[in-house]
């Protein structure tokens, strides 16, 4: 059976209309690093990443923890991170969101307290990689009506912002070593003819792999 | 005489719709219970040499609360042991000797050789559900007071504790894992404030000398 031209036309422009916004859902990606050299590391230099948790509205997501840490352990060049919750445990409460240090300034009264310097030693943890930041949605229009008999009808989009960071201590010299920051801004677009077409921009997903990649760089293994 | 269809259908959905509304009221009427096991790490600080005394009440031992959230199932909140787990662990952590006492008030079971007595107490407990603050974040926040008193019985001061905790809401769940967590932070939370600020109060009341092990001053940050 043939298809009537007016329907072959709706599904043509429809699919015109969908490779012209699965282009268009694109992602801009700033990366922005402040680190006087690269970070080198022997087998002893442990490294640990601990997530802030002292910003109540914009907490980083378990997701993307778990993404740059899976990125950072991956690869050729991979980086073995020792357990959070161990390394919590273990030297609690000094690095618990209410009393942990704001600034790698604190790190000579951290390590003076009692226990303290003698634990991290023991744990072999030499650097510390803090890691905040949140995505939010910072724009978006359009709207998009269902009916059960004949669909879903219309259009709407929003934009992504993310912006991350991630400030690298070393807890033997007792310094910063630096910081990295990621900016990720992302459009995505519902159009929805009978059906809704989600065209989702990969803000998270391009943060995460933007963010490991300039942090993996930093750290050169001297073993 | 057979039913028709459509009788079959409209008597099987006002069955069901009974059935939804008599599940409604019941999960109403009757909260889900839900025990709190929470635990704390020790932590790493140094012992303050003097012997502490800690009364412990029943209505800290077997605290109980229902929270009814606007939407969704009331739940009952049984804190039982871990109140008086938690304070019992930090107590021990932060003083060289630590005698327990089961009581209301710092006179039961008196016993002369203690320094000070502390009497802990849990004032409140508040839950806010994801649904409820429009976040997609579960939230727990409780307030606990601990009243010190001198060797002589003398009321020295009042330690207000307030803790708060959190956890991400997931999907499809009935919201007692998050709840759970939640708490968990809470009594963590909890243990960090009582490591920092009871050293303080103590100093500050003269029960110990201020020259006391410092492990448990706050970290100076920016």
């Amino acid at each position: 059976m043939k298809m009537p031209t007016n329907s072959r036309n709706l599904i043509l422009r429809t699919m015109l209309v969908g490779a012209f916004l699965v282009l268009c859902s694109c992602v801009t990606s700033r990366v922005e690093y402040a680190f006087e050299n690269t970070i080198e590391t022997n087998v002893e230099d442990g490294v640990v990443l601990l997530t802030r948790r002292d910003n109540a509205e914009s907490e980083t997501s378990d997701k993307f923890i778990d993404c740059v840490k899976g990125k950072l352990r991956g690869g050729a060049n991979g980086i073995e991170l020792m357990d959070e919750q161990i390394f919590l445990d273990s030297l609690f409460p000094w690095f618990e969101p209410r009393v942990a240090p704001l600034t790698a300034d604190a790190l000579p009264d951290l390590l003076g307290k009692p226990g303290v310097a003698s634990k991290v030693e023991e744990a072999g943890v030499r650097y510390v990689m803090w890691l905040g930041g949140a995505m939010e949605v910072s724009d978006g229009g359009g709207s998009v009506s269902c009916d059960i008999n004949v669909g879903c009808f219309g259009f709407t989009w929003w934009e992504n912002g993310a912006t991350y960071e991630a400030a690298i201590w070393d807890l033997k010299n007792m310094e910063s070593t630096g910081v990295i920051s990621a900016d990720v801004t992302g459009r995505s677009y519902l159009p929805a003819i009978i059906i809704p077409i989600p065209l989702i921009a990969p803000t998270k997903s391009t943060a995460c792999d933007d963010l490991a990649d300039e942090l993996k760089k930093q750290f050169v293994s001297n073993s | 005489m057979p039913c028709s269809s459509k009788q079959f259908y409209r008597t099987g959905l006002i069955v069901w719709l009974l059935v939804c509304v008599s599940g409604c009221a019941s999960s109403k009427d009757k909260p889900t219970p839900l025990d709190i096991n929470s635990s704390v790490p020790v932590p790493l600080v140094e012992k303050m040499p003097v012997t502490a005394r800690v009364v412990f009440s029943k209505a800290l031992n077997e605290y109980v609360t229902v929270e009814t959230p606007t939407r969704g199932r009331s739940w009952e909140i049984r804190l039982g042991n871990t109140n008086r787990r938690v304070f019992e662990d930090i107590l021990n952590s932060l003083f060289d000797e630590v005698l327990v006492a089961e009581g209301t008030d710092a006179s039961d079971n008196y016993e002369a050789e203690a320094d000070f007595t502390i009497v802990p107490s849990v004032d409140d407990y508040a839950m806010l559900t994801s649904g409820e603050s429009g976040s997609k974040f579960y939230a727990v926040s409780m307030r606990h007071f601990l009243d010190i008193y001198r060797g002589d019985g003398d009321l020295a001061g009042r330690l207000e504790i307030n803790s708060y905790g959190r956890s991400r809401a997931a999907r499809f769940t009935n919201g007692s894992a998050e709840i759970d967590l939640a708490t968990d932070e809470a009594f963590r939370d909890l243990a960090v404030t009582l490591i920092v600020e009871l050293p303080d109060k103590l100093k500050q009341a003269g029960l110990i000398s201020a020259a006391s092990p410092a492990a448990a001053d706050p970290i100076e940050s920016e």
